[in-house]
């Protein structure tokens, strides 16, 4: 880059020194009507930490009231609500837009070396569409709570359930808008506004995770949307689609909510796949091993993940042939989760490792995927399944995958641009102490739950067998400190805001173009569009030298 | 129907922003219109001759499927768009097709093992009434330990909460 007397070594001139995304315009009104892909990213942040918290919250009583045999603080149905609204707010006021919607919002433009998204309008939309869903469902809690469980399962909830189904699932239905947007304008923006040399194969690897995400989002989301719609007009008007009493057929319903739902998990693990992707090849300071394999994974896992829905349903009553089709088919997602695994492997193997706090979620993540992703495999197998259905076993997978894997390399995520975005670092003691409470109360809370899966302990009970209760209670104790972590990870981020020392550009060492530019970026994002002639993770070569 | 339309080829979906209508002779329009035509005729003659459910469903579904296309190639002129939306259009049949046939093979195959699983119950309160057959269990009296321990797992099974109890 041409270096002259007036600009830094960013490229900046003097007349955006010291200017940046967040002190260009002050007021809450410049936030809420902002264009800039990077605010609405910080917006989306905020909201998905605060829908974090909630579903935390409920989280810590479900934990609570199942730490003796019977009734410990509430009753049976705000049991139901609990756990209920627990995985609602999990998934979809958390896990789905996390990644994507916040660090994708706020990074992807920046690592095409892009001034926006392709929609900065469509953007804003979506985030307002978010808060929408969102404001229905907090509304579902507030007027009477939801008791179906957050797959809303019918004749249960088009039927029998007292509770708020309808604002619940018309939250979501809205909220599913906001996800389609997203992943459109990220289809869009990737294929259209790449600065000039940044082809396809030099395209950091979050991007492909990011791509293939959004083509999840754009085909599979509208099926759920239609499902709750189809779900709310037969609460509201009773027309019969899957209650069997109306003549309905009720595996349909999981055939319809299942062929959204199981890619929907990929729309969870994708990004957090990539993430740690970014994470390990800044931090093993080499270029990423197998780049098109782990590319072409993602994409391969986004197709994949639509033929697999029914190993959901292996004991719905659905034919054999469809469960015996499901499972064979269910195997062939390991293989580009496998792919991706030893690439990242091969991608430390000989690398120049620093276990930065972003590391350390990077490695966790490639422990708890691993666990995750097997235990699926277990659960693919018909007969096998057939035992571990609707057993803690499912709760440990889930929570090994959505937990384990997407929520850390989230975290990892944060911890890795937060001087990005920010412009401050944390403080590095205080976030090791934070991760090792959440990676130790985490392998404490979950991996108990295998155990008591295995040994026969359903899900979604309210009271259990007393053989159950000291698993039970060791798990209750791990999510204590599972929280703690949490609460300490949040206070050093937080501190960090108001004592934090001022971040550098590259704090890490990235070879990516997001730490090409000012930390907190100014609002273009680079005052001169960047001219990338490096591959992928490439690092100049005086730099190696 | 395909005349002399290679001409149309570049220009077009060239990707250059402004978007050139694309105009056919009329006797195109005229053309395909009374080819739907015709096989409309088809469709409706084709439902009087019995080939077996599945022979006129066929029958049907292709003759549809052809209509489909000639509107979509010629009338919606993707024929000559770009080449990446009809990509897109065929992905989006393709999908629609995997969503509906990988689901009929529940639909239409169910009940092979036991033949009452197939059968949509009647009457919810006692779904297999008078057709319980091998190993169903049917329990005597009132299962009290059943009842106490069903705190109905709210999404567990779709089955409404069958409580055969009445037996
Ligand atoms: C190797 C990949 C995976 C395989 C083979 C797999 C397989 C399965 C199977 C067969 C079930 C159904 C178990 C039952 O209900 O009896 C299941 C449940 C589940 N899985 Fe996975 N899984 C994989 C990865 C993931 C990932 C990456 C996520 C999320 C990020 C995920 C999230 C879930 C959830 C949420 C459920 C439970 C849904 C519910 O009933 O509430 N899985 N998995
Ligand atoms: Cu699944």
């Amino acid at each position: 880059m041409a270096n002259t007397a007036t600009v830094d070594e960013l490229g900046h001139s003097p007349e955006v020194r010291g200017k940046n995304y967040l002190n260009q315009t002050a007021g809450v009104w410049s936030w809420l009507t902002t264009v800039d892909h990077k605010r609405i990213g910080i917006m989306y942040l905020v909201s998905v930490l605060v829908g974090f918290g909630l579903g935390g919250i409920f989280a810590l009583l479900v934990r609570l009231e199942l730490l003796t045999a019977k009734k410990t603080i509430m009753d049976a149905s705000q049991y139901n609500q609990a756990f209920t609204l627990h995985g609602a707010a999990m998934v979809f006021l958390f896990i789905i837009p996390s990644i994507p919607a916040s660090l994708g919002n706020f990074f992807l433009p920046l690592m095409i070396g892009a001034k926006d998204v392709a929609f900065p309008r469509l953007n804003l939309l979506s985030l307002y569409l978010y808060w929408i869903g969102a404001i229905f469902m907090l509304a579902a809690i507030v007027t009477g709570g939801v008791d179906t469980g957050w797959t809303f399962y019918v004749p249960y909830a088009s039927g029998v359930s007292t509770t708020s189904v309808i604002s619940a699932t018309f939250g979501v239905f809205v909220m599913g808008f906001s996800s389609i947007l997203t992943g459109l304008n990220f289809i869009v923006t990737l294929h259209k506004l790449r600065a000039p040399g940044m082809s396809w194969y030099r395209m950091p690897l979050f991007l492909w995770s990011l791509y293939a995400t959004s083509i999840i989002q754009v085909l599979a989301t509208p099926v759920l949307g239609i499902t709750l719609l189809l779900l709310i007009f037969e609460r509201a008007f009773h027309i019969g689609i899957f209650d069997p009493t109306l003549g309905g057929d009720p595996v349909l319903f999981q055939h319809f909510f299942w062929f959204y739902s199981h890619p929907a998990v990929y729309i969870m693990i994708l990004p957090g796949m990539g993430v740690a992707t970014e994470i390990l090849a800044t931090n093993a300071r080499r270029r990423v091993f197998g780049y098109k394999a782990i590319a072409f994974s993602s994409v391969a896992i986004a197709l994949v993940s639509f033929l697999v829905w029914g190993h959901h349903m292996f004991v719905s009553g659905q034919s054999e042939l469809s469960s015996a089709i499901f499972s064979f088919l269910t195997f062939f997602v390991a293989i580009p989760s496998g792919v991706k695994m030893f690439n990242w492997l091969g991608t430390l193997w000989g690398g120049s490792i620093r276990f930065t706090v972003p590391m350390l979620y990077g490695i966790a993540f490639l422990f708890l995927f691993a666990i995750g992703g097997l235990t699926g495999l277990f659960l693919g197998m018909l007969s096998v399944d057939l035992h571990l259905h609707d057993t803690y076993f499912v709760v440990a997978h889930f929570h090994y995958v959505m937990m384990g894997s997407t929520a850390i390399a989230f975290f990892g995520g944060l911890h890795h641009w937060w001087p990005k975005m920010t412009g401050k670092m944390y403080d590095e003691k205080l976030a090791r102490v934070g991760f090792a409470l959440t990676f130790i109360g985490f392998n404490w809370t979950f991996f108990t739950q295998f155990i008591l899966g295995t040994r026969g302990m359903p899900r979604r009970y309210y009271n259990y067998l007393d053989q159950f209760q000291p698993l039970h209670a060791f798990s209750t104790y791990g999510s204590w400190v599972l929280g703690t972590g949490f609460l300490i990870t949040f206070i050093c981020l937080a501190r960090s805001l108001k004592t934090g020392a001022p971040a550098p550009a590259d704090p890490w060492g990235g070879a990516t173009l997001e730490w090409k530019t000012a930390s907190p970026p100014i609002t273009e994002n680079f005052e001169k569009a960047p001219i990338v002639t490096l591959d992928a993770y490439e690092r100049p070569a005086e730099e190696t030298a | 129907m395909s005349t002399s339309h290679a001409e149309h080829d570049h220009g077009h979906g060239s990707g250059n922003g402004d978007h050139v209508p694309h105009v056919l002779p009329f006797k195109v329009y005229i053309g395909t219109f009374s080819t739907l035509l015709f096989l409309t005729v088809v469709t409706v003659g084709a439902s009087y001759v019995d080939l077996g459910h599945m022979g006129n469903l066929i029958v049907a579904l292709l003759i549809a499927t052809i209509k489909a296309s000639v509107v979509a190639l010629i009338f919606m002129h993707l024929k000559w768009d770009h080449k990446f939306h009809a990509i897109i259009f065929v992905s989006a049949l393709i999908f629609l097709a995997v969503f509906i046939g990988i689901t009929m093979s529940d639909t239409q195959f169910r009940g092979e093992a036991e033949a009452i699983e197939g059968k949509n119950p009647v009457d919810l309160k006692d779904p297999f009434k008078g057709e319980r057959t091998g190993d169903i269990a049917v329990p005597k009296a009132v299962a009290a330990p059943a009842a106490a321990g069903s705190a109905a797992p709210a999404a567990g099974s779709a089955a409404p909460a069958a409580t055969p109890a009445k037996h």
